[in-house]
């Protein structure tokens, strides 16, 4: 109830401010919804932290990212609905801030996403993907599902995809199977994701894509950005943040801290 | 036949070869339009296992491999927009072609019910019996188990890693953030299950309209009744030294308490804790009355910048108690407690340098203080928070009674000092939020009352010249009495204009003040009071009605926000014996406005301009002298005092996170009018008479501090550098003369920090000062300070750390060195931290500092507490 008379916040939000901060790139035609369950912590098996993917599949291009991240874009150029508390702390906790279009620009993979505080963006190839069908056939939730596998990122995967939904789509960068993925998790079990809900838009609502400044480079540099600031959290933020070496004790902690997410879903570029 | 076998045998894999056809073809629609984005699949014929497929690109060719042994394939077209295609085709390489029709399809919707644990509505429930673990304790233990929660080892809770914003027992907030106390010593046994509340906001009449993320915490219990605890006990030697914290609890589901005794005489100041517990809305606290207004002073030696527990010679014990009761009608009320009584003593030297432009002043000092303080703080809180309304009424009292004594021996002459400045303090603090219109309408009130006699004492009496000409006072009595009333109402709310935010809030604050003050001198052993001109008899009355209004504008990396507050203040002084005073009526505008812009990924550049309009506060007004300390006799009879400041600030800088190399550069102008000039009076035994005169004057500062910093991953260090320039310039007046003097002040730290091995991590720093002090432009005063700071942190194993501190301080020819050893081991299991400290092992016995103003230096030696070996532990019952 709460969520949903705020999401219409939300859409009313992006209708009035988009242009500022957002750019339209394409029509929505499907929405989806994904559980992903994720071990952020290798050491801790078994220690399951729960987020939502969005899917937006448009016409041409789609986009996935994190439910809290979308939300907190639709605040952000909403800047404050009638709220007379600035202080409170009404932004979503973002966990994943990665922002994956697909066939945007034409051909191309654009995936945006950040290291602590800074926003990177890179390109890969849209056919991203060698696909392995398996003759495996199950049912989930009604619909009849397909296995196929793939080796992506470091890790090995097993998607089941729908080919009655016939969306060649689906969380994160996953896509190009004939038929929408319905749940994709890699051989670990690090990372899991199930479709919640998959309906069609009802609403005008677009595809956007972010006008921020980004810092533009390769998905090989920002792997190695990101594996350097979890391996040495402590040395990178000193480097922004010299104040941080009176508190060795806090300085530990926040590497303790960032240390307990060491298991990110790419481990390396191709 | 054998041939055959044979033949088969050499085929087979050919065969298989032979199979892998190449399927490519097209899909275009029924115009000819290239289609891109359709599913392509290819089954054995009859059956529904894909065993290939392709997704067409944008000029809607496809191209798939299959590897069947079946004579025929069945292949299929599917889309979103078009009409299923489904066809038989011979196994064998070939093009395809499909002209697929429009058509509108309905995509029914489908959920897939997420594996969850019980859930109803936001509300997440775990039952505690089934995650609690065999050498878990405390309700913290067991939440570290919870999927979905985390505990850090501050005792912050985590949900889905976001802090939780309320923790509850049974519904009810007792200790608002410092819940730690109750995770962490409520034993899991006594809880039946942990409640996630997602989204939770906690103000009720917010929640259909600010969204809120974090979750809250409840607990529910399984007795009506609960009763547990904590105790930390420490010692050391030289001289006997202790630490103690006990801390025993109470929660039923109507009442609930929570009672803390803690003590020390370690050089820790327990009375921190009730500052950092107020920490208080900055927006709200603005043009409040000083909290504690210190008229009189004994002369106190300028602490140390370093760890208190070195220099704070103390004995303290507070006493701290948190109930809370659930009343009929939503209400709720809570209390929250706190008595510190707390001994110090201070020890050291001083020597003061003045500088004119005639001639240079020296004072040498060497003093002795005693504190004895009593401090009681209450605050009780009722809340009504209900959909309709919020409603949040905080009243508070504090009251202190205290005797502060001081030897004194001046360039070898003694005096006494001795001062009591009781305080007692009544103040409401109201928040409420109810709906007007389709608004929210915010509406605060604070009301504050205070009163503080305070009483000075100082033997053998001093300013004879102005006070007894000829004559020898024995001893000088300031007596001083100032009653204050000071009420402040607005209302507020927040609406949207075309992409601006604007928050515009209107108030009416009026305060009303009466000082009283007599100087009494002792001669021949008769006291008597003092002529007129030492006495004050001073009321004021202070109007101020104001309109805030905040704008801010964000688009794409630029953000623009303006603060317009306009006021309206009328101020009146009267002072009946003396036959003085002032009206004054301001209408005061003070802008400001700030841009902050993002030029690329790494470039960055803000600007700020504000011109504020300041009166002087109310209490430094005083038409008669009042003898603020042994040293000092002050008139202020001028105007109130009033500055009109420009501040200008540009800040750039360059972050470069790939490289890890971060740079920033800011500069900062103030230009300040001042339209009152205090006149030092500057007597040959060091005393100082204060006036205030009306004569415009303008000072100028500049700030300039650069920094940088480089991170380098092959040697697993952080290198950077911190330099800082400032200059300020103004007019002074001393013994009649009006001179310019000017400040100028360096200051250069470099830093190396390093990760020596996985389990130690290293860390240099140094901090070089020069401090210059001009007269007229001739230096009359150059100080230089340098110091060096060396740590080692390490942590050897999970639990175990040990950490090796060395300062070392050089002012002008003095040298201090420091050594601080502190290990510590935490048994997880049992909850148990087990400490020890051995501080100031070289047994360092003073420090000296410096202090310097326009035309004075001041030098203090401040003796320290001796090498002390400390052992505690922290444990739960």
């Amino acid at each position: 109830m709460k969520i949903s008379c705020f999401l219409l916040l939300v859409f009313f939000a992006i209708q009035t401010n988009a242009q500022d901060y957002l750019t339209p790139v394409d029509k929505i035609l499907f929405k989806g919804t994904y559980n992903l369950w994720y071990q952020p912590d290798t050491t801790r098996p078994g220690k399951y932290q729960r987020d939502k993917v969005l899917l937006q599949v448009g016409e041409n291009i789609s986009k996935s990212l994190s439910l809290n991240l979308f939300l907190r874009d639709s605040i952000i150029m909403h800047v404050e609905p009638s709220v007379i508390w600035s202080d409170m702390r009404i932004f979503p906790p973002v966990n994943f801030y990665f922002q994956v279009m697909k066939n945007h620009p034409q051909g191309k993979i654009t995936t945006v996403d950040n290291v602590f505080t800074d926003v990177y963006t890179y390109t890969e190839a849209f056919d991203l993907f060698d696909w392995v069908l398996t003759g495996e056939k199950d049912s989930i939730s009604g619909y009849a599902c397909q296995k196929a596998t793939t080796t992506f990122a470091g890790r090995d995967w097993i998607a089941w995809f729908s080919p009655e939904i016939p969306v060649s789509d689906g969380p994160y960068k996953f896509h190009g199977l004939p038929g929408l993925i319905i749940r994709i998790y890699d051989t670990d079990h690090h990372y899991n994701f199930d479709l919640e809900s998959f309906r069609p838009e009802e609403n005008q609502n677009n595809v956007l894509f972010t006008k921020r400044t980004l810092i533009p480079t390769t998905k090989k540099v920002f792997l190695e950005a990101l594996k350097h600031f979890l391996r040495n959290a402590a040395g990178s933020i000193l480097a922004g943040n010299e104040a941080m070496a009176e508190h060795p004790e806090s300085l530990e902690r926040i590497e303790r801290a960032v240390s307990m997410f060491n298991n990110p879903i790419e481990l390396k570029a191709e | 036949m054998r041939f055959s076998w044979f033949f088969c045998l050499f085929f087979l894999p050919l065969q298989a070869l032979l199979g892998q056809i190449t399927l490519e073809g097209r899909v275009v629609s029924t115009q000819g339009e290239a289609l891109h984005n359709i599913n392509i699949l290819i089954y054995p014929p009859g059956s529904n296992v894909l065993i290939a497929f392709a997704v067409s690109d944008q000029q809607g060719r496809w191209r798939s491999t299959v590897n069947s042994a079946a004579d025929s394939l069945d292949i299929e077209a599917s889309s979103i927009h078009y009409r299923n295609e489904r066809r038989r085709i011979a196994n064998r390489s070939q093009s395809v072609v499909f002209e697929l029709v429009y058509e509108v399809k309905e995509l029914s919707t489908f959920t897939i019910k997420a594996p969850d644990i019980e859930r109803r509505g936001d509300t997440l429930s775990y039952l505690v019996s089934s995650f609690a673990r065999e050498h878990n304790r405390s309700i913290a233990d067991v939440l570290q188990n919870m999927p979905g929660i985390e505990v850090e080892p501050s005792g912050r809770i985590l949900y889905q890693g976001e802090p939780i914003n309320r923790f509850y027992v049974e519904g009810l907030d007792l200790m608002g953030g410092r819940y730690g106390m109750v995770s962490r010593n409520m034993p899991h046994r006594s809880v039946a299950a942990v409640e996630i509340i997602e989204n939770h906001q906690p103000i009720r009449i917010l929640e259909e309209r600010v969204p809120s993320y974090q979750a809250a915490l409840n607990l529910k219990l399984k007795r009506e009744i609960t009763t547990t605890g904590t105790s930390k006990l420490g010692s050391g030697i030289s001289p006997l030294l202790w630490d103690a914290n006990i801390t025993p609890m109470t929660f039923t589901k109507k009442f609930q308490v929570v009672n803390s005794y803690q003590a020390n005489n370690a050089g820790q100041d327990a009375a921190k804790q009730l500052t950092a517990l107020t920490l208080q809305d900055m927006r709200r606290s603005a043009g409040r009355p000083r909290e504690n207004p210190e008229m009189l002073g004994i002369q106190t030696i300028a602490p140390p910048d370093f760890n208190e527990s070195r220099y704070l010679d103390n004995n303290i014990h507070l006493l701290n108690s948190n109930a809370l009761l659930r009343l009929s009608n939503d209400f709720q009320l809570r209390a929250n407690l706190y008595y510190i009584n707390d001994s110090q003593r201070q020890q050291g030297l001083t020597y003061r340098t003045l500088y004119s432009p005639a001639d240079t002043l020296f004072f040498a000092e060497s003093l002795e203080n005693r504190l004895h303080d009593n401090y009681l703080q209450g605050e009780f809180t009722l809340n009504r928070n209900v959909k309709e309304n919020y409603l949040d009424n905080k009243l508070r009292f504090n009251t202190r009674w205290d005797s502060r004594r001081g030897q004194l021996a001046i360039n070898d002459e003694g005096l006494g000092q001795s001062l009591k400045h009781p305080f007692r303090n009544l103040s409401n603090d109201l928040r409420s939020i109810k709906p007007v219109g389709k608004h929210l309408v915010e509406f605060m009130s604070f009301v504050s009352y205070d009163h503080s006699p305070q009483q000075l004492q100082v033997s053998p009496g001093r300013f004879e010249q102005v006070l007894s000409p000829g004559g020898e006072v024995e001893s000088l009595r300031q007596e001083l009495d100032l009653k204050r009333f000071f009420a402040d109402h607005s209302a507020g709310f927040t609406f949207g204009w075309k992409g601006i935010s604007i928050s515009p809030r209107l108030g009416f604050a009026y305060r009303n003040q009466s000082l009283e003050s007599s100087l009494w001198q002792q001669q021949d052993e008769q006291w008597s009071v003092s002529s007129e001109a030492f006495s004050n008899e001073l009321d004021g009355e202070h109007y101020r009605t104001y309109l805030q209004t905040d704008l801010s504008y964000r688009k794409n990396d630029l953000t623009l926000t303006a603060g317009l507050p306009l006021s309206w203040q009328h101020i009146s002084l009267d002072d009946r014996r003396l036959q003085q005073g002032q009206q004054l009526s301001r209408t005061l505008f003070d802008p400001r406005l700030s841009a902050d812009y993002r030029l690329s990924g790494f470039w960055r550049v803000r600007g700020s301009w504000s011109f504020s309009n300041s009166l002087g506060d109310m209490d430094g007004v005083h038409y008669g002298y009042i003898l603020k300390n042994h040293r000092s006799l002050q008139q202020n009879a001028a105007p109130l005092s009033e500055t009109k400041r420009h501040n200008l600030s540009a800040f750039v800088s360059y972050r470069n996170p790939i490289t890890s190399f971060f740079n920033s550069l800011t500069y900062f102008y103030s230009i300040s009018d001042y339209n009152l000039m205090y006149s030092n009076q500057v007597q040959a035994d060091g005393t100082t008479i204060l006036q205030a005169l009306e004569m415009p004057n303008t000072g100028y500062s500049h700030n300039l501090t650069g920094q940088t910093s480089k991170y380098f991953s092959s040697a697993k260090s952080t290198v950077s550098f911190r330099a800082s320039y400032s200059h300020n310039r103004r007019q002074s007046l001393l013994n009649q003369q009006l001179f310019e003097t000017s400040n100028q002040f360096i200051n250069l730290s470099p830093q190396i920090n390093t990760r020596i091995t996985e389990w130690l991590r290293g860390e240099y720093r140094a901090n070089l000062s020069y401090i210059q002090t001009y007269i007229e432009s001739n230096r009359s005063s150059n100080i230089s300070m340098l110091r060096h700071f060396l740590d080692f942190h390490a942590f050897p194993r999970s639990g175990h750390y040990l950490g090796l501190t060395t300062e070392y301080y050089r002012h002008r020819n003095n040298e201090h060195v420091f050594v601080d050893l502190l290990y510590r081991y935490t048994i997880r299991k049992h909850r148990v931290d087990i400490e020890a400290r051995w501080l100031n092992i070289l047994n360092t016995d003073t420090y000296t500092t410096f202090q310097a103003s326009a035309f004075s230096v001041v030098e203090s030696t401040y003796i320290l507490r001796p090498s002390q070996v400390f052992l505690s532990a922290r444990f739960s019952f």
